[in-house]
Parts: C-alpha cells; structure tokens; sequence
C-alpha cells in the first residue's frame, strides 16, 4: 500500500503548548476518543491526552453515551478538541467510524477508548513504530491501572474461528518479556492507530460490531489488506475505569459468539469459512451441552443466539466481505495460525474459556507446572517416595495378579457380567440372588472390556490403586494447612499405618476401599465446615481452598459420600465417625464455629447419597440391615486389646512396638500447637479416637451383628492421626529458632525419628514385591476347580456346579452368610469370581436360605445326609476352608470348628475327596443334582441338561429326555421358562422355579422376569445421578467458588 | 483463632483410661469344658437326626450264637428310619423301618447278609428320638455281651485289650466305613514280644459302606494280650474288637465280647464300677504317643474312709501295661471304688476294664464271662440306659459317678415307659428318683429292666453292669446332652 507520508497537516494541538513545535515532517495524527458516558477519570484520559509530546493531534472526541455535560468536561481539560454527538446509540465501532472522511489531511487515525490513559510519548511512539515499521495498524502497550506492574493488554493472535487468543495470562507481571515481539494478530482494543487510507480501504470498523472484537476484526481486515499490524512497547497506557464490559453492561459470553460467526463469515476466505462455519455449528451444539453440563446457561444462550444474529445480518456481511474479497486467496493461514492449535480452538469454541493458553501459558500447562512445582516439594517427594515405594513393593502383583486369598478373586472371564450385575441386580451367588454389585465392581467390569493386560493385572491395579488414592487425598486433606512439609508428613504417615498392609495379606476389599475414599470425604466434611484452614471462620483460608456456597458443598459432598459408598457401603459409618469427631473436636478445641454449617452439608450430603444409592434403601425393608453390606467376620471379645489397636497391628503386616512411632507427631501436635492449628488437631485426634473407640466397642464384644473386619473401623483413626500429623508438622518447631535453646529444639528431631521408625517396616516389606502376599492363593490348592470343561464342572451338564464354601469368614473365598461364630458358608458356582465378593443377606435368595437351614440342622446334629438336602440346588463339592492360601504358603490360618469337621464327616452321602492341599478339605456330595436338570417321570432321576448362556440375562436348555425340567436357580419368581418358537412344545409349570413339562430335544429359554430385576432402579438411578452432577457442577461453576492459591 | 488444649487432653486421657478400665478380660473368655462326643450318643433335641453304627458277628462267627440288635423308641412319636446291614462281604441289604412310639423293635442282621459272619449295621433316624444297642449272645450259653451302638467315627481307635492266646481264643478286628468314600486305615498291633506290624496291617482299605474283619488270631498268634492302634489316613472309621473265648485258653477265657474301643487318646480317663475283690479285674493302659507317659490309676474307694495309693506305671511310647487290680492287695477291702487313670505327661493313653468271673478251681472249668469296657475321657448330663431283665440268679445295676473336682451333681432318675407298661411301672418302683452326688462319688443300684433316663445338675458318668449264670457284661450308657471332657 502506498502511504503519502508527507501529506499531513501540521497541526498544534495544544496552543498551550505553542513554541518550538515539532519538526515539521510529523504527520497528523486524528485521534478520535470514543467516549461513552465515562467516570471520573476521564479527565485523566484527556489530560493525557493534551500531555502527548507529538504536537500534531487533531482531537475529535465523539460523545457515544447519554449523560449529557461530556462537551464541557472535554472543553475544561482539551477546549481545542472537537466534541460531536455519535448519531443514534452506536457502539464504539460505529462511534469511530465518524472519523472516516474527517481525516484533514492526517495520515493516522488513533481510535481511543475512553478509560485508556496515554503516557506522554504514547502517541508519537506508536506513530514512530508505524513509521519505522511501515505497519497498517499499531497499538501500544496497555498496563493494569489499579496496578501499573500488570500488564493488561499487548495485542493478541486469533484461533481459526476468530477468537483472540493473548498473549499472556491475566495478571501478569511486565518484565518486558514481550517486547521483542512486536508482530501481533490484532492491538490492543483501548488504542489502535491507523493509517488513514487503510482505514478507508477496508472500510473501516464493522458497525455492527458495537462492543468488543471491533479492534480484532479492523486489524484482520487489515491484515488481508496485508498491512502489518505491531504492538509499539514504549508506547504505554493505562487502563483506569475498572473492567470495561462490567461498566458498559455488556456480556462477552452474548456478544463474542456473533462477533466470531461474522468474522468468520466476513473474513474468512471462501475455502475456509465453509468448514469454519460448519465447525461452530457443530461447536454450538457441544457447548449448549457443555453449557447444560456446567450450568453456564448464558453461554448458550450466546451460542444460539449468535447464528440468528448473523443471519439476520448476512446482507450487510455480504456488503463488508465485498471490501476485502480481493484480498482472498493468499496464504490466509498464515494470518492466524500462529498459536492456533485446532483442538483448542474448538475448546475454547464449546466452552467459551477465557481465550488463553494455546502455548507454553495454557491453563492447562500452568496446572502441570504448578504440579510440578508441588511434586517438588516435600509433600510432593514424599508422594513420589511414596509411591516408589509402593510401587517397588507392589511389582509382583501388578505384573503376576494377586492371590486368590480372600476378596481377592478373579474378575470373571466375561467382565462385562460385572456390570450387567449391577445392572440386572442379580447375582449368581448363593444359587442366585437379588443382591447388586456396588457400584465400583460395575466399573472395574467396564474397565476389564478395554483394559490390555488381563483380569489379574485389572483387578491387581484397581486393589493397589487405593493407596495412592488414598494418599492423594489425604495430600489434598492437608494441603489447606500449607507448608509441603505437613503434606509429606500426613501422606507418609497414612501410608505407614499397617492396615492397608493387613487388609491386602487378609484379602479384604472393604477396607481397602475405606482407606482410599474416606481422605476425600472427609476433606469435603472439612470444607463444608468452613473453619481455618479449610474456610474463612477464624482466619484467612489456606492453600487450595475452594469456598463455595452451601448448596454447592452439599451437592459435591453428597457426590463425593456416593462415590465412597459406590467404593464399599460400609464407609457411611466411618464417615459418621468423621463427622461426630469434627464437631466433637471443635467443641471440645471451643469453637463451635462451622458446625451448623457442618451439619447442613453433612444433612444434605446424605440426602444426596441417599438419592444417589435409592436402590439400597429399597433393601432395607428386607431386615438384617447390617448383614447386607457387612459381611461376617470373627472377632473374639479381647481378641485385639487396646495396645494392638492404638498400634493398628490387626494382622501379620505389623511392626510391632514400632506401631507407636506413628502416634509421637500426632501426640506432639496436640501439646504444641496453637491457634488453628491447635483446634485443628484436636479435631483430627478426635477423628481418630473415634476410630479406635469404635475398633475397641467391637473388641468387647458389645456388638452381636456382623462384625466387620478391624482394619475397616481403624481407617478413621488412621486418616486423624496423618492429619493431626500434618499439623504437627506444621507447628512443631514452629518459631523455635527465635527462642533460647530449650527442650521445644528437641521435637523436630524427635518427630522425624519417630516417622522414620514408623515409616520403616513398610519399607522392609516393600522389598519381597509382594506386601508379604504368598505367591498363591486357594486356588492352588482346588485344581478341580480352576480349568472349564473340568469333570466336576462341564456346563454342558446341567450348568456348572455349586461349590458350598464354609469356614472362617474372611478366609472363604466369596462373601459369605454367618452360621455360627467364627463360621459362615458361600455358595458360588463352580469357582468363585469377583462377582461373588459382596456381602449379601441369606433372605436375598431362596437357593442360599434353603442351604444355610440345611447347614444349620447339620450343625445342630439333625441330619446325618445333608448332600441330599442341598442336593437340589446343585452342590457338588463342600469346601471346609482352612487357610487363606494354599500350603506351603504365607496364610492367614483359622482353624474351622471342630464340631463342623465332625458334623461333616459323619454326613452318610459326603465323600472326603482325598490328596489335596491341606488348606482346603474338600467333600463330594455323592448325591449332587445338576442345577438344570429333567426328572424322569418312572425312576424320578435328575439327568442333566446342556446348557447355553447366550446373555447374562437367559439361558437356554435342550433336555435330552422327557420329563420334567426344573432349573435351580434363584431367588423365586426372578427367572421363568418360556418356549422357544418353533422348538416343541413346552407345558411351563407355575412354581418358584422356572419349571416345565417338555420333551426331549426341545429347545427352551429361561429368561429374567424384567419386572423383578433392578433395571428400572438403575435407569431412576442414573438418572438421578446425571441430576444431581448437572446440579453440582452447576452450583460449582454458577457459584463463583474461588480458589486460594498457595 | 483462639483454641483450648485442655479439655482434648482431659477428653482423650479419659476415653484411654476408661478403655483400660472396662475391656474384658482376655483369659474371661476361656472356656473350662470342652464339647465332646460321647461313643455313644442320642441327640437330646426333637428332631435331631442320629445315626447309629452297630458292629458285630452274625452267628456265623465263632462261639456267636445270636446277635440282636435292638430299636427302642422311647418317644411319643412313631420313628420311622433306614436301616444298611452290609457284612464283610460287601453284601448290602438297605431296610425301612418304623418304631411306634414307646415301643421296641429286634432284628438280627444274620439272616440279611446270610454268607457273612460279621455285619455292620447302620441305622439312620432322621428325626432322632431312637436310641439303639445290640446283644450277642454266645453259644451255649458261652457269655454274652451288650453294648449301645456307636455314633461317632474317628479317625483313631484304641483297643487297649484283647487275647490271642491258643488254644480256644478268637479276636477279630471290625472296620467299618459307613461313607461313601473310601476309608484307609494303619494297624498297630502289640503283642506281648512288642509291637508287631505287617504288610497287610498297613494301608488297609476299607471301601465305601462296607465292614473288613480284620483277624487278630491268625496275624499275632498266641499272645496274651494284644492290643490294636488304628489310625484311619484317609475318612473315617468305627471299629469293634470282637474277642471269643472257650475257656481252654492258658488263662481260661470264657465267653464274648464286643469292645467299641476309644475314638482317641486322653489325658484323664474313668473306669466307673468295678468290680470288688473277688472277681478278676485289670486295667490294661496303652500309651499311642510318641512319647514315654508317666500313668497313675488311681483307685477311688466310694468310701471316704479307706485310702488307697495309686498305681504308677511308666508306659513307653507304642506299649501297653496291664495292671491286676487285685494282684498286690492294695484294695482288698476297699470295697465298691472307681478308677481314674491320669496320664502326667501326655494325653495319649487309653484304657480298658477287663473283668472276668473268679477262677472256681474245684469246678474244673473256666467260668463264663469275659468283659471289656473302654474307659471314658468324658462326661454327660443326660445319660440313657436301657436293659432287659436280669436273669435268673443274675444281677443288674446301673453305677453313676460324678468325676467333677467340685460341686454336688443333683441326679434325677426316671423309667421311662417302653413295653409292657404293667412291667415297666413294677420296675420303676425299684428306681431311686432323686440323687445327691458330692464331687468324685459313685453310687451303685439295681437297674430296672427297661429304659432309665438320668439327667444331672453337672456332667456325670453312667455305667450298666449285667451278671449272670451266662456271663457278664457292662457298658457305658447312652450319652443325652451336655458332654464335655475335663469336667470341672
């Protein structure tokens, strides 16, 4: 473009200012001061102004707003500048456009908001890089008013979909580190100069463009004029006036979606606007969904609204595109893809994000940084330490599986069958029951669809995750108390507590999942109680708080509580436990700051949950409340005493006296601390009393009902010792170095010793790679068990049969029902997988009911043929479980009771089957039944049935004789035979069972009654679920909730 | 923010001392008795199934003439049950049966397993109610044996007592597996030169529902005593030594006897009713340790007045001792006493009773009446005894004894209507009602023929003791409710 640079008019602006005026060959600069009804400061914008060292400005301010008076206040700082009403209620684009034809000779027009202060040079700076540079448009450099270390503005780049992308985050500190790069997409909005004849050659600012963008589309324009358009750093302003859209009343989230389909539409080339234009529709509907999701209803409404607006202005876009259409053609992407990277460009299209972070300042890198940052610390290391660690002493398993001991058995060959499950709410335990999965064996069945290394590696990962997860939320616990040091503490101390270390050696899940989930739970109880750290009460918050509102916190409490219970029912008590020791703790530290608000969240927490898990409140009409999430345990009264449990030495992973190391910080804390500090660690050793106190009631034997394993009820007292250490990490030693030598000098050294002795036995352990888990499980030692297709279980005779498991409950390799103490039975098919791991009452199915009567009688000495009492429902093996792994192997070893052996070996139709592992006695019912069976009409004898499963919910049988077909499977009225069409007649008989007269070699269906099974419970459920997370993530996002920032 | 320490402090102290001060007592929970099984026993509750296993010869066994096994329902309610009679031939004959109530019903099992001479009988009840005992009857009148039946299997047996001696002895071992599956069992026989083994007394199988007979005569020939140790490596037995004897043997042995044998070895054992000096009586002891035990049998005179010293005896590892009661005179005098064997290093010994009918020289011939009771390591608070009438010139008592350390047994006494009732009310009359028995007392009255329920305060001891002109036998009764070993 050919620009007449000699052409200006010179011209004194300020006749104040009259003397030695500038060299003559300074061009004329119009400025045009778009003002809108500004505020005091705007007396500081004109003054600087007529402050400006390049003499020859025309100044023409047009007044945009309503007030009237803006002539006179123009008039008392600048009386030679010129004041012209802006015809009708234009936006500033419109405003500026007055200037278009009133150049007098000017060779730059320098548009100016009306809260932008120039420094003195400002404008012959900018015109001196315009002139240096040959640039189209320039614009200065905007710093933060309130704070002129900040930058505010310096220019942007744009996304494909014409979005301005800057530079640099907000808040930023000016260290000039972007001064060197002067090339920008388009300037600052506050001031741009332009050169005149570009201005008119592209038609100057879009008019229906009133607010916002205008700067970016103009400098577009001009960039496919292929004029430069540079960022003059000396040239300084500042902002005042506070935010602009705030002042002006304006909505980015309304206005950028139109401006960004116009630009498209009138900037972009023809190639590209097509798939533009179809990627923001589609990016439309995406963000009304992400809009709906995170409850950012003006965002759609900004969306949907912008494609009728630019319809209704598609003519005037024609009109403008016309100006430029010329200009199309040339390497466009050159214009703005510098930083477009198109995922985030579409990002930011469906989520309407602040227009930041396409490069190394992305949000999302700034979190990873700041991750790093924090991994670095000591509470980072001691994470990472941690989980080295564990990861060294885990090798074995998460390469080899874990043992077949306990809860720990394999995800079924079909995994899937763990989330139809939880889906049907049928389970083929205990010959059938209408007891559901939780919630996380349903994911785990999902996972194991997609997961690459096998079931054994799965079900190793998902058991093992629970201490880094568990870990990490007690990180996030204590992250509000600062300092990485307290984190490392809190997070070395969980982990160095024995019981997670127990539960894996005793194969228990529900603990496990405690362990991990009740960290996050309780840093949501601690946050809804709003007291320092966690909240403003009693101070200012600590690192990483989120304050939200009440509804909110209840929302993603209640989330997070039916997440936990999803994990393992069981966590309601301990989350009880929890939140009766914050506000016994506050109470007792004498505050009662926080605990109605504790008490409101907890309230509407638990209503949430309960929303959540409706269908285990349906089970409470069924009795024996505990028993169906509890499964039987032994635990003899005095069986533990009070120095075991304070030392957490429950089972064979233990360190001894070393156990008391772990309560030196946590006792510490609570004789040094103050302040907060000090009624926070009253809190947390409250939480943790609860916890012991409650592992010492079960160890009186006050309680009669399923007792649950010692390791579940400790899980509190192990998260309040780690966070009653956390505080002690923090205050111990606090200000010591100020004071005269004194015994306080001792604590720290003494804290670390004590952690380090603590820390130590799980370091020794980690070194075998196996936690001391034997190298097998029970599975080992039941080889007729394991292969299909094995004598005993050939499903293609009558179904697989039942194996009745009996012996101490937490060695049994399924969940079991109680017979007596230290006794309880499970009934799996064939072999026992993780289906059959949740505890379930024996009023759930008819086939478990009947066998524990029969196992009762048995025990009571009134059979003497109990094979033929549980014959019927197909057990073909009794199993008396001795250890928890096959000999010679590190077992868990609970003798079972004698008067069982006894009862068994005297039963008449049992058969000890001989030559197997000593961990195992095993008995062949010598007058089993196949489960799918046709009775003979003359002898009355069960001949098996092939069977075929081609759904999780169907079965289907070709008898090989007439007879009567009768299918053992429960619980009653869940399943029934229906006839095949076109397969032979079948005659069904009404009964409990799915049972039918037919012939042989008919074929014929037994299907799940779909009105009794658990599917419109968990269509209500997950609708509920997607409830109250639009719910939560609406109250997180509506409600403004802010973050502290270490 | 303002927070207090003390009250936290004084708060935890609290729980913690508190804790300390109310937990239970670890050793609290210790229990002082021991459920056990009794050999034989009939479930107490209504409804309860009992299976009973019955061993014996048929008369196709030597100097067997009969064998009777006896159903006695003593209940209000028919008993229906299964009977299995299978001999050592593997035939097996499965009945029905049905017992009206208050009334008994006989079979032999000879004429169903007719090429057998022993048969195993196992009779399942269902319902329970039914208790079961059988008579073998020798022939010509050579002695005769009762015995309840057994309810337990086990997988060890010791039969501290039988003879081989030659001439005109005959002492078989039963086996009997009532389980499906196959049952393997190791003899240890020891002779008077010592343990014997053989090849075929090792890993002997014993086949699902059938009975071997393992003859002691042919295997360990001519020893004086003999005594089996039989542990079972795989299932379970019951087993029976069956011991004949016609009088010609070196010691004059007269007569039959079935001994169930203990299912196991014990530390402290009981020997109730005796008899007093006169007759022959000894107490064989058999140590089946791997250890040398250190035994007293301690004579206990039912008369507080007269004191005797305990035998001791050393036993080794695998032998066995047999002690003369009478043999050194201690007793002579006593009059009616008790024994109690301890063992004062390992519970591993078992011991039997052998009485006989004093040697009448001028009569020139052996005089019938050979018997073998085991002695018992337990004890019971209901007992059932049931017994036919004594025969002419002959005498029947029952003999109970409370082994507890402390306390008085309060015994109840009742005849309980099975049979002729007209009978059983003239019987009944005979009976005590009411006893009070102090600690290690014994008492000893007629028995009334019929079924007599005892039922005690404490663990007692019930023993039957039958003599006559056609030999002599006692047993153990029928153990009720309330077993325990290591009365206390």
């Amino acid at each position: 473009m050919d620009t007449d640079q000699t052409a200006g008019r010179q011209h004194t602006g300020d006749p104040a200012a009259e003397g030695p005026g500038p060299p003559p060959a300074t061009p004329l600069v119009g400025l045009v001061l778009v003002a809108h009804d500004p505020g005091d400061w705007f007396e500081d914008v004109l003054a600087a102004i007529g402050a400006q060292d390049h003499s020859d400005l025309d100044v023409l301010v047009v007044d945009a707003g309503r007030r009237k008076g803006l002539a006179e206040r123009v008039a008392a700082v600048l009386p030679w500048a010129e004041v012209t009403p802006a015809p009708g209620d234009l936006g500033f684009g419109a405003a500026a456009n007055v200037a278009m034809g009133r150049t007098h000779g000017g060779a730059f027009h320098l548009f100016l908001h009306d809260d932008l202060v120039l420094d003195g040079t400002a404008v012959r700076r900018m015109v001196e890089c315009a002139l240096g540079s040959n640039a189209g448009i320039v614009g200065p450099k905007v710093l933060d008013g309130s704070d002129p270390r900040h930058l505010e503005d310096m220019g942007s780049w744009v996304d494909r979909y014409g979005a301005a992308v800057p530079r640099f985050e907000p808040g930023e500190l000016d260290q000039g580190q972007y001064d060197a790069d002067r090339e920008v997409f388009a300037t600052s909005e506050s001031a741009l100069l332009v050169r005149s004849d570009l201005f008119e050659a592209i038609g100057g600012f879009d008019p229906e463009i009133r607010f916002l963008d205008g700067s970016l589309d103009l400098c577009w324009r001009a960039r496919l004029a292929g004029a430069s358009v540079l960022t003059a750093p000396t040239a300084v302003g500042r902002s005042v006036g506070g935010r602009r859209t705030r002042r002006r009343r304006t909505d980015p989230q309304r206005l950028r979606p139109r401006h960004k389909l116009r630009m498209t539409l009138v900037n972009q080339d023809p190639v590209h606007r097509g798939t533009a234009v179809a990627e923001l529709m589609l990016a439309t509907l995406l963000g009304v969904a992400y809009g709906l999701l995170v409850g950012r209803f003006r965002h759609i409404r900004g969306l949907v609204a912008a494609w009728p607006w630019n319809l209704r202005r598609m003519a005037s876009a024609r009109s403008r595109r016309a100006t430029v259409d010329h200009h199309f053609g040339g390497d466009q992407a050159r214009l703005y893809v510098r930083h477009d990277v198109p995922h985030r460009s579409f990002h930011r299209a469906v989520t309407g994000g602040a227009s930041v972070g396409t490069g190394s300042e992305a949000p999302g890198r700034l979190r990873l940084h700041q991750l790093w940052s924090a991994l670095l610390g000591p509470g980072g290391i001691a994470l990472l330490v941690g989980g080295a660690v564990l990861g060294f002493g885990s090798r074995h398993l998460l390469t080899r599986g874990l043992p077949a001991i306990g809860r720990f058995q394999a995800i079924p060959s079909e995994p899937f069958d763990l989330a139809l499950s939880w889906w049907t709410g049928w389970r083929p335990t205990g010959g059938g029951i209408a007891s559901p999965l939780n919630e996380g064996f349903a994911l785990i069945g999902l996972a194991g669809q997609v997961f690459p290394w096998g079931g054994a590696v799965l079900l190793a990962t998902a058991v093992l995750a629970t201490f880094p997860i568990g870990a990490v939320g007690v990180w996030r616990l204590v992250r509000p108390i600062g300092g990485g040091r307290s984190r490392a503490v809190a997070v070395l101390t969980y982990l160095a507590v024995p019981l997670p270390y127990n539960s894996l050696a005793e194969g228990r899940l529900a603990p496990l999942a405690a362990y991990a989930a009740l960290p996050w739970v309780a840093h949501r109880l601690a946050v809804a109680q709003g007291v320092v750290p966690y909240g403003r009460k009693g101070g200012d918050p600590g690192p990483g708080t989120r304050l939200g509102g009440l509804w909110g916190e209840a929302l993603v409490t209640g989330l997070v509580l039916a997440v936990a219970i999803g994990m393992e029912p069981t966590v309601v008590v301990l989350v009880g436990v929890v939140a009766t020791g914050l506000v016994v703790g506050s109470i007792l530290a004498g505050s009662l700051a926080g605990i109605p608000r504790l008490l409101l969240v907890a309230t509407g927490a638990t209503v949430v949950s309960a929303l959540l898990h409706a269908h285990q409140l349906d089970r409470l009409p069924g009795g024996d409340h505990v028993a169906a999430f509890v499964e039987p345990g032994t635990w003899a009264p005095a069986d533990l005493g009070i120095p075991t449990i304070l030392r957490f030495d429950t089972g064979p992973f233990g360190g001894g006296h070393l156990g008391w190391a772990l309560l030196v910080i946590p006792v510490l804390a609570l004789l040094t601390a103050s302040g907060w500090r000090l009624a926070l660690v009253v809190r947390a050793l409250i939480v943790a009393a609860g916890g012991f106190g409650l592992a010492w009631v079960l160890d009186q034997g006050w309680w009669s009902g399923s007792m649950p394993a010692a390791e579940l009820v400790l899980v509190p007292a192990a998260l309040g010792l780690a966070w009653a250490a956390a505080v002690g990490a923090a205050s111990i030693g606090a200000g010591i170095y100020g004071r005269a030598f004194g015994w306080r000098h001792f604590l720290p050294p003494v804290a670390a010793l004590a952690l380090l002795v603590g820390v130590a036995p799980v370091v020794a352990a980690s070194l075998d790679g196996r936690w001391g888990l034997p190298p097998r499980g029970l599975d080992a030692a039941l080889p007729i068990f394991g292969d299909e297709g094995g004598v005993a279980y050939d499903g293609s005779r009558g179904g697989v049969g039942r194996v009745l498991w009996l012996g101490e409950p937490s060695i049994l390799p399924a969940a079991g029902i109680a017979l007596d103490d230290g006794l309880a039975m499970a009934l799996t098919d064939g072999a026992p997988d993780l289906s059959d791991q949740v505890p379930f009452r024996a009023s759930d199915g008819s086939g478990i009911r009947e066998v524990r009567t029969a196992m009762l009688e048995l025990l009571e000495g009134r059979t003497s043929r109990l094979g033929v009492e549980v014959a019927d429902w197909g057990i073909q093996h009794l199993v008396v479980v001795e250890r928890s792994a096959a000999a010679p192997y590190t077992a868990v070893e609970p003798p079972p009771p004698e008067e069982l052996m006894a009862a068994l070996t005297r039963q008449l139709d049992l058969e000890r089957v001989e030559g197997l592992n000593r961990s195992v006695t095993v008995f062949r019912n010598t007058v089993a039944e196949p489960v799918h069976a046709v009775v003979r009409d003359r002898t009355g004898s069960a001949v098996p049935v092939a069977v075929e499963r081609p759904a999780w919910d169907r079965f289907e049988v070709v008898p090989p004789v007439d007879g009567t077909f009768r299918a053992m499977v429960g619980p009653s009225g869940w399943w029934s035979l229906e006839p095949i069409e076109g397969a032979g007649s079948v005659e069904v008989v009404e009964g409990p069972f799915p049972s039918a007269r037919i012939a042989a070699g008919t074929r014929a269906a037994i299907v799940m009654d779909a009105e009794v099974g658990s599917r419109g419970v968990r269509t209500r459920q997950s609708a509920i679920v997607v409830v109250v997370l639009l719910a939560t993530s609406w109250a997180h996002v509506g409600r403004g909730r802010r973050r502290v920032d270490a | 923010m303002n927070a207090v320490r003390a009250p936290a402090i004084v708060a935890l102290l609290a729980l913690l001392i508190g804790a300390v001060a109310f937990s239970v007592d670890p050793e609290a929970r210790l229990p002082t008795d021991h459920v056990a099984s009794a050999v034989s026993e009939r479930t107490a509750s209504d409804g309860s199934a009992d299976v009973w296993f019955c061993e014996g010869p048929t008369p196709g066994a030597p100097g067997v003439d009969d064998r009777i096994v006896a159903l006695t329902n003593p209940t209000e309610m028919p008993v229906e049950g299964h009977i299995t009679i299978v001999d050592e031939g593997d035939h097996r004959v499965p009945r029905v049966f049905e017992v009206e109530a208050g009334e008994h019903i006989e079979f032999r099992p000879g004429p169903f397993v007719p090429d057998g001479r022993f048969a195993a009988v196992t009779v399942e009840v269902p319902a329970g109610g039914l208790f079961v005992d059988q008579r073998i009857v020798g022939e010509a009148s050579a002695g005769m044996d009762d015995e309840p039946c057994a309810t337990v299997t086990s997988a060890t047996w010791r039969h501290p007592w039988g003879t081989t001696e030659r001439p005109g002895t005959t002492a078989v071992l039963l086996l009997h597996n009532p389980f499906p599956g196959t049952a393997v069992a190791d003899l240890r026989l020891i002779g008077d030169l010592g343990r014997r083994e053989s090849l075929d007394s090792q890993g002997i199988v014993v086949d699902g529902r059938s009975l071997v007979a393992f003859d002691l005569t042919g295997r360990i020939a001519d020893s004086e005593v003999v005594s089996a140790v039989v542990d079972v490596r795989v299932g379970q037995l019951v087993t029976a030594l069956f011991q004949y004897g016609d009088g010609t043997s070196p010691n004059a042995w007269h007569g039959v006897d079935l001994s169930l044998g203990a299912p196991g070895d014990a530390g402290r054992l009981f020997l109730p009713g005796p008899p007093v000096a006169g007759d022959g009586a000894s107490v064989a002891l058999l140590n089946a340790g791997d250890e040398t035990v250190d035994v007293e049998v301690v004579p206990h005179p039912v008369s507080g007045e007269f004191t005797v010293e305990p035998f001791r005896i050393v036993l080794r590892a695998g032998r066995r001792e047999v002690l003369d009661l009478f043999g050194d005179g201690r007793l002579d005098g006593a009059g009616p006493f008790l024994i109690e064997v301890r063992s004062l290093d390992a519970p591993t010994v078992s011991a039997s009773l052998v009485t006989r009918a004093a040697v009448d020289a001028e009569a020139g011939q052996a005089p019938v009446g050979l018997d073998v009771t085991s002695a018992v390591d337990h004890a019971a608070t209901k007992w059932w005894v049931r017994s036919d009438r004594a025969e002419s010139g002959g005498s029947a008592s029952l003999v109970v004894f409370n082994p507890a350390g402390a306390g008085i047994a309060e015994v109840d006494l009742g005849l309980v209507p099975v049979g002729d009732a007209d009978e059983v009310g003239a019987a009944g009359e005979l009976l005590p009602t009411h006893l009070e028995l102090d600690s290690g007392m014994m008492v000893e009255f007629a028995l009334p023929p019929g079924v007599v329920e005892i039922e005690s305060s404490a663990a007692i001891v019930v023993v039957a003791r039958l003599d006559g002109p056609s030999g002599r036998t006692s047993f153990v009764g029928t153990a009720g409710a309330g077993t325990v070993v290591r009365p206390s």
